[in-house]
């Protein structure tokens, strides 16, 4: 509860901001309506903290939201959902751009219509050239800047136990998607700068699977001691291919993106030295609160909004997962 | 050819130059294998960089071109005592020659051609392992042509002239032989493709036959192999289920419930780990009948019937995980469960299954005592009619050998365990629950096995106990498919239902049962999966149904039914198996993973089909 009441002043400052602007709007009566579409929903422990913050966002406007995505994970079906979130007449859409041709067609109808379309999570592969998406803008971490910083932890780290990054490795749980290969091409800039190989693997998100392929990538290539997660199942399965290959902490630098229980386990142990965490609760939190303005007021930020790379490592794992536990991390 | 065994002309060119080869190839191949034995031939990887030390892919090697001489030898001594022998003798090591021929030059120019789409750096084209090859493999087709050209001819003939005789020198050529042996196993293809792939893998990369690779393949693949067998019952029944991936989840998700905090909705608290074992399989058959019960009520295709369950089963797991988490035994325990175990439980398991192995021995080694006996005898009775009476000698002395060592060393292990046990004055064993239903070889369970496999697994081979459940269970249900009453009853279903259902067969019945059985597999994958990474997430088996029956279908079952075997899905799965280890230890390019697996998917299917084709 402790931690609850920590986001107490916060939420009503928010809520004060929304009373006020209700107020000063002359009491609309018509309840807004926002939809949110994605290419992941309920059942990736990810997307669940995302939809917690539209969720409270939306608690706290009154709003009619819905997140409009398949439960598991699955790009082309964002085209139906888009039809669906158009179809509710809604003041406002936040969506994910993992294929912008899946939904070019939608946002093009929703632009005709003045309806505000907020980019979260995912960014437009071609924002800022002429076949960018009619968006607002970006509300999300950046996923090559995440890599990046994981790439110069692990290169630090190493340079600061006296050892040489020999071979690096990226396993990739969903081969093409856009943001997880991203976050790889973060890695990668940092990685031919120094002139060290990184190799690519295919491995998916089961984790007992993955622990094989792991286990025959590694007696593939032994020198290889450094190693990039991109989520909570590769690390369970990184996990799992350290116990049964019984590997010791040091031996491999790896890092990871996005937050699981087990990822704090593996950092306190000392098996990750740091997790890249997106912030996804001030994505599905902030798209809301900035949908509402805009559609309102027509405000909006300068530039894209960032919510990371923010950084878990040793230093802050504990505090961490007290929030985690809250569902707002 | 067939004029120089009627004793009426004097050898032809073909018969000479046929001698002169022989007399070649047996040299030329003591020559290989003294050379391998010296080292100058290398195969596999070495330890010893002064090739002083022979591993145990050279000692292969050695043996077998040390057979093929004496082969080659004995058939130019009877092609030139003009013995009817000869014929044979000739065609089987022509036919060998070729197959070793295109092995070496598989070795030779695989590793470069395989290189170009992986990571692999290109070895130097090995020169020798190329004229060796193919040399051996272009004149033993030569000769494999000359010597069985026209034997349909010579078997008429024979039978006319000689009419006792024919039956011994009628016998087939080699390739109809084993095309034959082939067509009459359904899965045919599985075992051209296992071969291949086998050999492929081990001349690109020596890292293959390597402890750890092995480990990997058997125990990644061992659970999807179980889920496959009950896949292959189904399917040779004539129904398909695709919502095992999800049904896996779903259990996976129970089991983890019922060690954990229970259900409290239906005041279910946590349950004894022995209690929850049952209890998830029941949860798992329950599934499983719904699958049935709506399959045989509504008459809806089964495809359609289990995609909806598909859907509706991956709900549970979604559901249930609160906030969609990975849900982790040590989020709740910080220990994992322990059992306490008797050592004179153990004992009195070790004397059962000596008692077992005993029993063994006492049907199997009597009759293969005779047979060979039964061989040594045609010897010296068949004078000029047999070929192959001493080879046939020496294969059924063999096959006592290895099965008499097979059972010494099962039951010297046994007596080392209780011997083991019995020393230990009756303490009780502590062992973790989750090793002993899934444990690694050599590390988890040590006190149990009487430290065993602790001698030989290395280090960081990731053998696991699924692997032995996998092939039990594969035994028991080749044996109850091809022995039983009730694995007729699931060829006549999927054969041919009106048949069966004439003959007495309830259909319904044997579709309900075989997808009870499919669920039931899938729930001791669960209980194996949770136990080898306590944890479950709620896209557990996500897409495992095409997997496995990607399995069953190259181990040669048919989807239309009342066709396929237990033993072929074994090899399916060690396909699919030493594919995903294979392809990721020679760095294949990552984006092309998926693409190869499908291909090699048709060709062994496509493979099926023709040798299918071949023998109707």
């Amino acid at each position: 509860m402790r931690k609850l009441f920590a986001l107490v002043p916060v939420l009503l400052m928010l809520l004060g901001m929304t009373v006020f602007a209700i107020g000063a709007a002359g009491a609309q009566d018509d309840q807004p309506v926002f939809r949110i579409v994605s290419h992941g929903g309920a059942g990736n422990p990810f997307w669940i903290v995302v939809i917690k913050g539209m969720e409270d966002a939306c608690a706290l406007l009154n709003a009619d939201c819905a997140w409009l995505a398949h439960p598991v994970d699955s790009v082309d079906d964002m085209a139906g959902y888009w039809d669906d979130a158009l179809a509710a007449n809604p003041d406002g859409i936040g969506t994910t751009v993992p294929n912008p041709e899946v939904i070019r067609d939608a946002v093009g109808r929703a632009s005709e219509a003045g309806i505000p379309v907020i980019v979260l999570n995912t960014a437009d592969p071609n924002s800022g050239t002429a076949d960018a998406l009619d968006t607002l803008f970006y509300i999300g971490a950046s996923e090559f800047t995440g890599g990046v910083s994981n790439a110069n932890r692990v290169l630090d780290a190493a340079e600061a136990d006296g050892v040489a990054i020999v071979r690096g490795v990226c396993p990739i749980q969903e081969v093409g998607h856009s943001g997880l290969e991203a976050r790889c091409a973060g890695v990668r800039s940092v990685f031919e700068e120094a002139g060290i190989p990184l190799d690519e693997l295919t491995i998916n998100n089961d984790t007992t699977a993955s622990a094989g392929t792991l286990a025959d990538y590694f007696t593939a290539n032994a020198d290889t001691n450094a190693a990039f997660f991109l989520g909570p199942n590769p690390s369970t399965s990184f996990n799992l291919y350290l116990q049964e290959a019984g590997r010791m902490p040091g031996e491999i630098y790896a890092t990871t993106h996005d937050t699981s229980s087990e990822i704090y386990q593996m950092i306190k142990d000392g098996y990750l030295l740091q997790a890249i965490d997106q912030q996804p609760y001030l994505q599905g939190f902030e798209t809301i609160m900035w949908l509402y303005l805009n559609s309102r007021y027509e405000l909006a930020p300068g530039n894209d909004i960032f919510t990371g790379p923010g950084v878990i490592d040793g230093g802050n794992v504990d505090a961490i997962i007290e929030l985690t536990a809250a569902g707002y991390r | 050819m067939l004029a120089y065994f009627d004793e009426n002309a004097g050898p032809s060119t073909g018969v000479q130059l046929t001698r002169i080869y022989m007399v070649l190839l047996g040299l030329g191949a003591l020559l290989v294998a003294e050379q391998v034995l010296a080292g100058w031939i290398a195969f596999g990887e070495r330890v010893n960089v002064l090739r002083s030390d022979i591993n145990f892919i050279e000692w292969v090697v050695i043996v077998a071109f040390l057979l093929l001489a004496l082969a080659a030898l004995r058939a130019a001594w009877s092609l030139w005592r003009r013995d009817q022998a000869g014929w044979p003798w000739s065609q089987w090591v022509s036919f060998f020659a070729t197959i070793i021929g295109a092995i070496f030059l598989m070795k030779a120019l695989l590793p470069g051609a395989i290189a170009g789409i992986s990571n692999l750096t290109a070895p130097e084209l090995d020169i020798l392992f190329l004229v060796i090859g193919l040399l051996l493999f272009a004149s033993g087709l030569l000769c494999y042509r000359f010597v069985t050209f026209g034997i349909k001819v010579f078997d008429e003939k024979v039978d006319k002239a000689q009419g006792a005789l024919s039956t011994a020198v009628s016998d087939m050529t080699p390739g109809q032989f084993i095309s034959l042996q082939l067509a009459q196993s359904p899965s045919a293809g599985a075992i051209i493709g296992f071969v291949f792939i086998f050999l492929v893998f081990s001349f690109v990369t020596d890292l293959f036959l390597q402890p750890t690779s092995v480990g990997s393949v058997l125990t990644n693949v061992s659970t999807k192999g179980i889920v496959a067998i009950g896949v292959t019952i189904l399917m040779i029944s004539g129904e398909f289920d695709l919502s095992v991936g999800s049904m896996l989840g779903a259990v996976s998700v129970f089991y983890m419930f019922f060690l954990t905090e229970g259900i409290p909705q239906i005041g279910l608290g946590a349950m004894p780990m022995l209690l929850a074992m049952p209890a998830a399989l029941i949860v798992a058959m329950l599934l499983g009948f719904i699958n049935g019960i709506i399959l045989v009520r509504t008459g809806i295709p089964s495809f359609i019937v289990t995609l909806g369950t598909l859907l509706i089963y991956r709900t549970i797991p979604l559901v249930a995980i609160p906030g969609g988490r990975i849900l982790r035994y040590r989020d709740y325990y910080d220990e994992f469960p322990q059992v306490w175990i008797s050592p004179w439980v153990l004992t009195l398991l070790a004397l059962a299954g000596l008692a077992a192995v005993a029993y063994v021995a006492w049907r199997l080694l009597p009759g293969l005592w005779r047979g060979l006996q039964f061989r040594l005898g045609e010897i010296s009775n068949a004078v000029n009619e047999g070929h192959f009476k001493t080879t046939q000698a020496l294969l059924a002395g063999l096959v006592l050998l290895v099965t008499a060592l097979v059972l010494l060393v099962l039951a010297l292990w046994l007596v080392m365990i209780v011997a083991f046990h019995a020393g230990s004055g009756g303490e009780l064993i502590q062992v973790g629950f989750f090793d002993l239903v899934n444990g690694r070889w050599g590390f988890s369970f040590e006190q149990v096995t009487g430290g065993l496999f602790s001698i030989l697994i290395p280090p960081g081979a990731n053998f696991r106990n699924s692997i032995i459940w996998w092939l039990l269970l594969v035994i028991l249900f080749q044996v109850v498919l091809t022995q039983s009453r009730y694995g007729n009853s699931v060829f006549a279903v999927g054969g041919n239902p009106g048949a069966a259902r004439a003959q007495g067969v309830n259909v319904n019945r044997i579709k309900v049962l075989n997808f009870m059985l499919v669920a039931l597999l899938v729930g001791v994958t669960s209980i194996l999966e949770v136990t080898r990474n306590p944890g479950v997430d709620p896209l557990k088996g996500d897409g495992w149904e095409l997997e496995v029956i990607a399995m069953t279908v190259i181990g040669g079952a048919l989807l239309s039914g009342g066709y396929g075997s237990v033993i072929g899905t074994l090899l399916g799965a060690l396909i699919v198996g030493m594919l995903a280890t294979g392809l990721v230890i020679i760095g294949m390019n990552a984006r092309l993973f998926r693409g190869v697996v499908g291909a090699i998917t048709i060709l062994a299917v496509v493979l099926n089909t023709l040798v299918r084709r071949q023998s109707t």
